[in-house]
């Protein structure tokens, strides 16, 4: 699970942050260290769709909060996952 | 390397980095990520930013270059490649067939076989490019135990294509020792070799090849 816009969306998931925190998160809890033009990117995409947007006059370190669409997206993401996750655990674990 | 990736936001598109260019820099000083992969990541950063502000441009470029090459496909002409074979005795050695190889396709021997074959034999270009398009190959063992080698001549008319291969096997047989003999002879192909898919969907030649 390596979708920059999906670990952007999760890192948000529990507060607001600007493109270093959410670089360090992102890299704390899944592993990938996303560079500056990735995470950039997918800021962009995300903005875009408006699923995040930019809170308050953060200047040049400005924080990003994830929409209303923004969770019900990621929950719906997931969700989806956490189904693959647990359908392939169990084959595993019956094979 | 700062300095280069400094540079590399000078590569996303002018809008873009109005918008998000002081707060990449604040990522760049706060990361301190400045090396190869962070000037690589920005680089691939602004290519994919600048692709997508244009994307109809970029398909509609791709769109032009697939009807482009269509087109082009389309008037390349089918090559037909009839096949024949000559068994040799074993002990013809690879030098003899290329002697025989070397008679036949002789500037003033290949002079002679476009003349049989109403082809036109007045540019030197276009018996260069005869030549090129006769093909024998080296003498190996057929599975059926004889030795032989195969002759060939590539053409976009079939009834051609099979004439010259047949007049180039006889012409070789001359100059080989009297036990060559014809093993197999060319037949008009059913099909082109290299047939061109466009033409072939439109005329249907797939299905009459099945």
């Amino acid at each position: 699970m390596s979708d920059p816009t999906l670990l952007v969306l999760a890192s948000l998931a529990d507060g607001d942050k600007h493109g270093y925190a959410m670089m360090v998160d992102i890299e704390e809890f899944s592993g990938h260290k996303l560079g500056p033009g990735t995470l950039y990117g997918a800021i962009t995409r995300l903005e875009e769709r408006g699923w995040i947007r930019p809170i308050g006059t953060g200047g040049r370190r400005q924080p990003y909060r994830l929409s209303a669409e923004g969770r019900r997206h990621l929950e719906s993401v997931l969700a989806e996952l956490d189904q693959v996750v647990k359908t392939g655990l169990r084959r595993l674990k019956n094979a | 390397m700062k300095w280069l990736c400094g540079l590399a936001i000078r590569l996303y598109p002018r809008q873009w980095r109005e918008r998000y260019g002081d707060e990449l820099e604040a990522l760049l000083e706060d990361s301190q990520a400045s090396g190869i992969s962070a000037l690589v990541d920005l680089g691939k950063g602004a290519v994919i930013i600048r692709l997508g502000e244009k994307k109809f441009i970029v398909l509609a470029f791709a769109m032009a270059g697939l009807v482009c090459a269509a087109a082009a496909w389309s008037a390349m002409p089918n090559v037909y490649r009839p096949l024949g074979t000559v068994a040799v005795p074993k002990s013809t050695t690879t030098p003899m067939i290329n002697d025989a190889a070397g008679i036949v396709l002789s500037i003033p021997a290949v002079r002679d076989l476009m003349a049989a074959h109403g082809l036109d034999a007045a540019d030197p270009a276009k018996i260069e490019s005869v030549r090129r398009h006769i093909l024998i190959s080296k003498a190996a063992s057929t599975k059926s135990g004889d030795f032989a080698f195969s002759v060939a001549f590539d053409s976009s008319d079939p009834m051609t294509a099979k004439a010259v291969t047949q007049d180039v096997m006889d012409r070789m047989l001359r100059n080989l020792p009297k036990e060559a003999a014809t093993l197999d002879s060319p037949q008009i192909p059913r099909g082109p070799s290299w047939p061109s898919l466009p033409r072939m969907l439109l005329t249907g030649w797939w299905a009459e090849s099945c």
